[in-house]
């Protein structure tokens, strides 16, 4: 078992002040936590078991992630495929990832989805993963889910192009949508989005796409 | 002695710093526009111009800024974030200096052989894009020709091909003939951030193909703000409709 250390980062900058309350809702709880598969032995031991509802913990902030990426669109039970990515994200990604872990990690990457015949199927959540502003943590469920599904990067760990639909679009796509017309957040929580989109644009394509948002 | 499915994790402890915003009028000005600007309620946008307007008028605004942006340092990129934000909106006296030193803060080598695809240098990134962004919104009290400048050096200190991407936007945002300076500072592969188009986000989609087959689903989240005592919808599988 490794052991490490959180220095909690400021709670009104990354969003915790106003997604923390949200979450302290059993319903939600019970259905988040049964939605993404968390088990108790990957939250406990300091990750936020024994107290969900403390905003300082991973699992508080791993919540609120999921949260915002399941009622930020207007009409968010609307979750048809038919529709863009800020409507349907949520749905397509507690299908498809298979169990969400809280780990310390290296310091390399803040998360990580392992999948394939002959393993364990789960995606793992670093510390790097709980200091982002919880906006940019849904997006970044995203972007995990499409690992989770089957589809990984095609050039190193970035996409070859726009056109291969890889995690790093549709991470985009659900960022900038949320930029654009998300609701029940704050204005600081649509700029990171768009800004984290705009450097996504900026370098995990290897032909450029053309474009920022 | 463990059980066959007994799940065992990481050990984690809990370290918390509070930023020290009260010690003087412009810390606790720059500490009050943060929770404006992180907050939702109807009072938000106004409490943050307020905040913003006085932080703009105090000498030590810059000061302050400077000073939470070095304590912060470690592990907290969006509190430096924040402070950046709300620098940018007061613009106190020096702000377009330590805009252009954030901005221009050297990042790390990327590490392309790694198998992470997002690294906390990304946070990194996003501080700086934050500062650039910050310049453009401080060029019309500033003046034009300073932020230029500013932006101009930013391009030329910057190594990282995301963050020069940025200073392009802003210098051609800022100061539309630029054009020219920017290619004879820019190598000629980054020379595609002159034309760069400017998307409607509703118009980009992924496109939902699947790589698995999907037969049954998990049931959607309970309504918003559903009372605590109701109960959540059954995980159970349920029958896919796309």
């Amino acid at each position: 078992m490794t052991t490490c250390t959180f220095n909690v980062p400021n709670l009104d900058a990354t969003g915790d002040t106003l997604y923390g309350p949200r979450i302290c809702n059993q319903p939600f709880i019970d259905w988040a936590w049964n939605a993404f598969d968390f088990d108790q032995g990957d939250w406990d031991d300091g990750f936020g078991y024994e107290s969900v509802c403390d905003n300082r913990r991973p699992l508080s902030r791993t919540m609120s992630g999921i949260w915002c990426l399941t009622y930020s669109a207007q009409n968010y039970q609307n979750e048809s495929y038919d529709s863009n990515i800020l409507q349907w994200g949520c749905r397509f990604a507690r299908n498809a990832i298979d169990e969400l872990d809280g780990r310390c990690g290296d310091g390399s990457a803040i998360a990580r989805t392992t999948w394939g015949p002959f393993v364990d199927d789960r995606t793992e959540l670093y510390l790097g993963y709980f200091a982002q502003a919880v906006s940019l943590r849904a997006g970044s469920l995203v972007h995990e889910a499409r690992h989770a599904d089957g589809r990984g990067h095609d050039a190193g760990n970035r996409d070859s192009s726009w056109g291969y639909n890889g995690a790093w679009r549709w991470q985009v796509c659900w960022l900038a949508w949320f930029a654009a017309v998300g609701t029940r957040t704050s204005a600081a929580m649509k700029t990171a989005a768009r800004q984290r989109a705009n450097n996504i644009l900026n370098s995990e394509f290897v032909q450029h796409p053309g474009f920022n948002v | 002695m463990t059980s066959c499915c007994e799940v065992t994790g990481d050990g984690l402890q809990s370290s918390h710093t509070s930023t020290r915003f009260a010690d003087s009028t412009a810390g606790w000005l720059i500490g009050q526009a943060i929770k404006a600007l992180h907050a939702e309620d109807d009072e938000a946008e106004a409490s943050y111009r307020r905040a913003t307007e006085l932080l703009g008028q105090d000498k030590a605004g810059t000061e302050w800024a400077a000073r939470l942006l070095k304590e912060a340092y470690a592990g907290d990129p969006m509190l430096r974030w924040s402070v950046l934000h709300v620098l940018a909106d007061s613009a106190p006296a020096g702000a377009g200096e330590l805009l252009a030193y954030a901005a221009s803060e050297r990042m790390t080598e990327r590490d392309r052989e790694s198998r992470a695809c997002e690294s906390p240098r990304d946070m990194e990134i996003l501080v700086r894009t934050m500062a650039i962004e910050g310049l453009t919104r401080i060029a019309p009290r500033q003046g034009v020709e300073q932020t230029q400048k500013q932006l101009l050096a930013v391009l030329e200190r910057q190594e990282e091909p995301a963050l020069r991407i940025e200073a392009v936007k802003a210098l051609l945002q800022v100061a539309p003939g630029s054009a020219e300076m920017i290619r004879k500072i820019l190598p000629e592969a980054l020379h595609f951030a002159i034309d760069l188009k400017r998307a409607d986000a509703r118009e980009l989609q992924a496109e939902p193909k699947f790589e698995k087959q999907i037969t049954c689903e998990i049931a959607a989240a309970p309504a918003f703000g559903a009372a605590a005592r109701a109960k959540a919808p059954s995980c159970s599988c349920q029958e896919y409709t796309p």
